[in-house]
């Protein structure tokens, strides 16, 4: 919107005794003064027109500064926000379009078939609120993951399939509540209706005036991913999801990543050369499907597994040395063991091989010895005569029994856990509902295989590289074999339901690009540790409320207070969530006291738990269940947790 | 003692050149200055002869004797304006004097209507009004033809 030029009155007089004064120091015998016509002609005919011009550079001016343009636009907030926009433009700064919401979507579909979803199939909730499948290519639903649901004689009613669906606008509107889809395309013949079981998230409008003025200060600054200004600046104009970010550098005391640890406890110094960069993006759900006990790629990328079907490594000891003459660039290469898992040898991740030879086409064979003793090592292992074996493997796949490796990415947390096809003989666990079987307990060590199906199955969770988790390159495993049977399930299809952050590929791909990393250092964009928080609220009624509260609305009010709640400033405060449930809901006349349940989902894969009633925070003296690790030496602070919650370990109750 | 400065001199326009309710003009002749005793009587007779709201920048200047131009009031009335409308005139321009550095033959003194002249045949009025500045200078000037007779 155009903004006015008022002039007032005042504004003509002293136009016009500027004029008087100009005119007759110009030319000092003419009388300019009121009442003469030299005045008429000369000064009363353009004060008006000097005035205009004098209160328009003044607004060129205040419209040129962000401190007073507000002043300049009067009061309209349209015009506001066109010239704060135009003063930023000088410095390539433009307001972000906003966010689009996003979320997963429960179908049902009358039969078993596969489901192809395209990019252009539309789901409106109602008239302006619609959402298409959250992949660029035509979205595919194996019928082998649709999950029947079956009534108490066994029969099967339905099936369901989860579907992500990202909305075609930007807007906090999209956030719909849990319902139906009022219509949607007909992807498939059986698909009878479409709800969203949870509330979508993420979805936010055009950024306010405010907002780009908030982000000014780092917005103007160099496009280069060197310093927290810049990388906040650089990550905030590309990706307008990002809700915020925390950088962590050289000296920062999570930066933990650059440790070297030079053999003992407490020797180790900070060689830097890495930046973390915690991500504050939206949650959504994903699943991995993988075969327990099946080969896997490590997410990180390092080859570091060493095969050769034609050898014993009987007397291979950690400690011993893999010389390799032959089958890869830069040779001859010395690798030290680390592990030794009878079929495999581990080596050292921070010196790993240069290639997997395994992934050649064809795929190729290495040289190599083994030994102790230098240089030619070959004194534990070798051909005759002591020269190379041919028939070494170098890898980055990895198989281990009664586990599967979740793909690179952050894991905020495990919504379920199940075997899809399971055994007959392990017809006790599985569920009446969907006939797969759950495993409902996450816990720290080896599952225990004396669970039964009333306590429900155990999983464990390890994540390989602590240092690097919640990132692209970390590698978890998700643990299901038992201490007593660590085969039970290997061979079966487990399905891991997870929540992990929305748009985080994106931004590691962005971050990872050639062009814009920063060459002398290693960036890597993580998720914050998660925190997951359990509340079982019971409140009273006051006796004049007129009807009675719907428990799942106040258990979703406080997931997302929690889920907006910016830790970074201030710790969660149990009794705030108390008086946030009295405040939404003027009917409760009062809140039970209770204790807040939370759990770290650590960075070695070992779930801390911690119990307040009053500041939720990641804090020893709190600690009720877990390993005693020392959090800090992976980078774990305030600044790098994050607290989430979800509807299933969220609850209210009305007590009387 | 005309030492003060100059403003731009108008003129009467002759009655036969009366084009509408254009009374004035710059002259035949190039622009001149005036100063003194003749520069206060164009400053009052502007002040008089302009209708009163036509400026824009000043809808307080000016007095209603123009008005009576076209109008259908009595010429007893029209007196009444007229001594209305010079008493109004030599406030206002004592007013613009008043502050301001002024010469004296230039500073108004008084201004009296010395003779109104009822014209029942036309019908109309003119009049003559006595300019009388500090230093003591008076000039008589007559409406309509605005002829100053010393």
């Amino acid at each position: 919107m155009a903004t006015t030029v008022n002039i007032s009155p005042q504004d003509v007089a002293s136009a016009a005794n500027f004029l008087e004064a100009f005119l007759s120091d110009s030319n000092p015998a003419g009388d300019f003064s009121s009442g003469t016509a030299l005045r008429d002609l000369t000064i009363g005919a353009l004060a008006a027109v000097f005035a205009f011009v004098r209160a328009d550079a003044t607004q060129i001016r205040q419209m040129q500064s962000l401190k007073t343009v507000q002043e300049a636009t009067g009061g309209d907030p349209e015009a506001l926000r066109d010239a704060v926009v135009a003063i930023l433009s000088n410095f390539f700064i433009t307001p972000k379009a906003g966010a689009k919401s996003r979320g997963t979507a429960l179908g049902h579909a009358s039969q078993l078939t596969d489901i192809f979803i395209q990019p252009t199939h539309q789901f409106t909730r109602s008239p302006g609120l619609v959402f298409v499948v959250d992949s660029s290519q035509t979205y595919f639903i194996p019928q082998n993951d649709l999950i029947p649901i079956v009534d108490s004689t066994g029969a099967v009613l339905e099936y369901q399939f989860r579907i992500p669906l990202v909305a075609v606008a930007t807007g906090a509107a999209h956030d719909i509540d849990p319902g139906l889809f009022s219509e949607f395309d007909r992807f498939n013949p059986f698909v009878t209706r479409v709800e969203n079981p949870t509330k979508f998230s993420g979805g936010k409008g055009p950024e306010t005036v405010n907002e780009i003025l908030a982000r000014a200060p780092t917005a103007i600054s160099v496009r280069n991913l060197i310093n927290t200004r810049s990388i906040t600046a650089t990550l905030d104009d590309n990706f307008p999801e990002l809700r915020g970010l925390f950088v962590a550098g050289f000296g920062d005391p999570e930066m933990q990543r650059d440790r070297l640890d030079l053999g003992k406890p407490f020797l180790a110094v900070h060689v830097g050369g890495m930046v973390d960069i915690y991500l504050l993006l939206d949650l959504v759900e994903t699943s991995f499907t993988g075969v327990v006990g099946g080969l896997f790629a490590r997410p990180d990328g390092v080859i570091n597994m060493f095969r050769d079907p034609s050898s014993n490594f009987a007397n291979v000891q950690v400690g011993d040395v893999i010389r390799i003459t032959g089958g890869l660039p830069r040779l001859p290469g010395e690798f030290l063991v680390v592990e030794n898992q009878g079929m495999e040898l581990v080596i050292d991740p921070r010196v790993p091989f240069t290639a997997a030879t395994d992934e050649l086409d064809p795929s190729g064979t290495v040289s190599y010895t083994i030994g102790r003793i230098g240089p030619t090592y070959n004194d534990v292992l070798a051909a005759t005569g002591g020269v190379p074996l041919s028939t070494g493997v170098t890898s980055r796949q990895v198989a281990h029994v009664g586990r599967v490796t979740l793909p690179g990415g952050p894991v905020m947390d495990i919504l379920d856990v199940a075997i899809v096809d399971p055994a007959n003989d392990e017809s006790s666990f599985k569920s009446p509902v969907d006939g797969f079987e759950h495993f409902p307990n996450q816990v720290n060590g080896t599952p225990s295989d004396a669970a039964t199906a009333m306590a429900g199955l155990q999983y464990a969770t390890v994540i390989h590289n602590p240092l690097e988790a919640q990132s692209a390159r970390q590698w978890m495993e998700v643990v299901v074999g038992t201490d007593a049977r660590p085969t039970r399930f290997d061979g079966r299809s487990l399905r891991v339901r997870y929540r992990t952050l929305a748009g985080y590929d994106a931004v590691y791909g962005f971050v990872a690009d050639r062009l814009q990393r920063t060459v002398a250092a290693h960036q890597l964009p993580r998720g914050h540790n998660p925190v997951s928080l359990a509340i079982s609220l019971s409140y009273r009624l006051s006796p004049t409320a007129p009807s009675q509260l719907d428990n799942a609305v106040i258990a979703r009010k406080v997931v997302d207070f929690i889920s907006a709640f910016d830790t970074s400033a201030t710790p969660i405060d149990v009794s705030a969530i108390g008086q946030l449930v009295r405040n939404s809901f003027p009917t409760i006349s009062a809140v039970l006291p209770f204790d807040v349940t939370y759990s770290l989902l650590a960075p070695t894969g070992e779930r801390i738990t911690y119990r307040s009633s009053d500041l939720v925070v990641v804090d020893p003296k709190k600690q009720t269940a877990g390993p005693l690790l020392n959090l800090a030496s992976f980078g774990v602070t305030d600044r790098t947790v994050r607290y989430i919650a979800n509807l299933s370990d969220v609850t209210a109750q009305q007590v009387s | 003692m005309a030492n003060g400065r100059y403003d731009i001199y108008f003129q009467i326009v002759p009655e036969n050149q009366f084009t509408g309710s254009k009374f004035f003009s710059w002259g035949q002749q190039r622009t001149l200055g005036v100063r003194g005793i003749q520069k206060l009587v164009n400053l009052f007779v502007k002040y008089l002869m302009t209708p009163i709201g036509s400026d824009p920048l000043d809808t307080t200047y000016g007095t209603d004797l123009p008005h009576l131009i076209g109008s259908n009031i009595s010429i007893d009335d029209a007196k009444d304006i007229l001594l209305l409308a010079v008493d109004k005139t030599a406030k206002a321009i004592q007013g613009f004097q008043i502050s301001s550095d002024v010469p004296d033959d230039e500073r108004l003194a008084t201004a009296t209507v010395t003779d109104f002249i009822a014209i029942p045949e036309a019908p109309g009025f003119a009049a003559q009004i006595f300019i009388d500045n500090v230093a003591d200078q008076g000039l008589t000037f007559l409406l309509p033809t605005l002829t100053p007779r010393a």
